[in-house]
């Protein structure tokens, strides 16, 4: 069930109608919710719901066992292997099975081992990392364990996060589960803008840049010219910002009208003006997981310089590896951590006027998209090689409504956050009534105006 | 914790100092009527649309009796709304939408 179908609108006017009945029994919205999230995960594939609650179970009892038991630590390694050894299975067990095969075909001794394949369980990036945080937070005595498994089964499958992030803190969860806040105007308002926003970000600029530009353009990387494949390149870098950002935004709003509050997952992050502050600004929840859980563990900053970056070059890779098991996304990540370890050693050097250096890191990042979006290094290979080439065989054709989204998305990156602040604050002045009103007509004009069918969300994947 | 610093400051999310409930009555009738209009809305969306959400209802995982009573209800619905014969105000929409754009 995906966010942006007329299914998921009546799944979600239905819970929130029983959550809003159940008003201030704690225990059975809890129940209800962890119900609902199910249901919700089930909805792609039930078999895979167990799969969650094994994780669930995991951490809950290494939770319980980290804080209580004298073998703690023990307990904390062996939750650890248990949930990264469960991603690393369903992730890179086809990755590496491609791989062997393609090896020994090398030598002759091709193999079909199709049968053997696993589907990948939308979502376990992301509630596998959270259940790791859960286990970690205990151990370093942030959070106290919870006796009760249905706080830690909330936590990890809570519906308008479960699939693609943001990776939410057991220490900003789990309070507001025991104090859920009576949902006011500020709250319904602020829910309201961004679920709207993330409506037209996904299904407006993000689709339409998808099916106009960025997959024709990607699908015959060697028919392209330079232009078209500068442009579909930079489309992209729109498309999975207004993609994953929009999921982002719908998800804090859905969860807004519940009685939740996430921090936000995206901060203008085009607008950066070095690599370092491009990681600050986007998928802020995965960045500083991966500082606090990876990065520091590893050393961090501790060290000489060399050390340093053998550290950032290490989690980076990591960081690529945790979107997709390929070589694509190992060269993103490696390329990004090159690139964050040379921006420390030249920036004290050469500190150069801001909108530059947004320009270089904007160039470098889109660069970089590329692997990123490519299927394999050949595809990644032909689109670097076009970017050189005067004129295309068959380049796509770059309509003027296409350019305008690109240039959108890029604006949104600009504008200061402020202009959207007086629409909230009237809306949060609204009888409920309208504020209901204005999203269910926002709704409907951005369904209107997206194209028929679904896109999922591209973090989906991940 | 705030999820964006555009907008105006909600109640803190945590922690029994920061917070203020408002009166018990308040915070229950304006959920009410956010809801009553939210399912009013989606119900005349649904009904000036060509959109069926039986097939979706299909889709769904097996949720049992509840699941039994909710199909039936959407049966009854559906048939209620081919009788009625109402437009397609929604399909009207989008194509306006999409030639005024130039998208679509």
């Amino acid at each position: 069930m995906v966010f942006p179908t007329l299914q998921f609108v009546l799944f979600f006017a239905l819970v929130l109608a029983v959550d809003a009945a159940l008003g201030r029994r704690a225990g059975a919205r809890k129940a209800f919710l962890i119900a609902a999230s199910y249901v919700f995960y089930a909805a792609w594939d039930a078999r895979f719901a167990l799969l969650m609650a094994f994780a669930t179970a995991v951490a809950w009892a290494a939770g319980l066992a980290v804080h209580h038991s004298r073998h703690g630590r023990a307990a904390r390694v062996a939750a650890i292997v248990l949930l990264i050894g469960t991603l690393a299975v369903f992730k890179y067990f086809n990755f590496f099975l491609l791989s062997l095969q393609q090896l020994l075909g090398t030598w002759g001794l091709a193999r079909d081992w199709g049968w053997m394949r696993l589907i990948l369980p939308v979502g376990i990036s992301f509630y596998v990392f959270q259940a790791v945080s859960y286990v970690m937070d205990v151990a370093r005595g942030a959070i106290l364990p919870r006796r009760s498994p249905a706080d830690v089964a909330l936590y990890i499958s809570f519906f308008p996060q479960l699939v693609a992030g943001p990776i939410v803190r057991a220490a900003d969860f789990l309070p507001q589960i025991d104090r859920p806040l009576p949902v006011d105007a500020a709250m319904r308002a602020e829910a309201v803008a961004l679920i709207l926003a993330g409506l037209v970000k996904k299904m407006v600029v993000a689709n339409y840049l998808a099916v106009g530009l960025v997959d024709p353009a990607f699908a015959f990387p060697a028919a392209q010219s330079g232009l078209t494949m500068a442009t579909a390149t930079l489309a992209y870098a729109v498309q999975i910002y207004c993609d994953f950002s929009g999921y982002s935004d719908i998800a804090i709003g859905l969860a807004l009208l519940l009685g939740y509050r996430f921090a936000r997952n995206f901060d203008q992050p085009y607008r950066a003006a070095s690599l370092r502050e491009f990681w600050r600004r986007w998928h802020i929840s995965l960045s500083t997981w991966i500082r606090d859980y990876l990065y520091i563990p590893l050393g961090g900053n501790r060290g000489g310089g060399v050390r340093r970056g053998v550290v950032l070059l290490a989690t980076m890779t990591l960081a690529g590896l945790w979107h997709g098991a390929g070589w694509t996304f190992l060269l993103w990540g490696a390329a990004h951590g090159a690139g964050l370890w040379a921006e420390r050693r030249i920036a004290p050097a050469r500190a150069l006027p801001a909108p530059l250096a947004a320009g270089l890191v904007l160039a470098f990042v889109c660069l970089l998209w590329i692997p990123f979006r490519s299927p394999d290094l050949a595809t990644a290979g032909a689109a670097l090689a076009a970017l050189a080439r005067a004129e295309g065989s068959a380049p796509v054709a770059l309509a003027a409504p296409l350019l305008v989204l690109v240039a959108a998305g890029l604006a949104m990156n600009w504008l200061p956050l402020a202009w959207r602040r007086p629409l909230v604050v009237a809306l949060a002045a609204a009888p409920s009534a309208l504020q209901a009103g204005v999203l269910a007509l926002g709704t409907l004009v951005v369904f209107a105006a997206a194209q028929e069918g679904v896109a999922p969300f591209i973090y989906f994947q991940f | 914790m705030s999820s964006d610093p555009a907008l105006p400051p909600s109640r803190p999310a945590t922690g029994p100092a920061g917070r203020t409930r408002p009166a018990a009555g308040s915070w229950r009738r304006a959920p009410l009527a956010f809801l009553v209009t939210l399912w009013a809305a989606l119900s005349l969306a649904w009904a000036l649309s060509g959109e069926r959400f039986l097939d979706w209802a299909f889709t769904m995982p097996d949720l049992g009796p509840a699941g039994d009573g909710l199909l039936a209800l959407l049966v009854r619905a559906e048939e209620a709304k081919a009788a009625a014969g109402l437009p397609d105000l929604f399909g009207a929409l989008r194509a306006a939408l999409h030639h005024w754009t130039g998208l679509g």
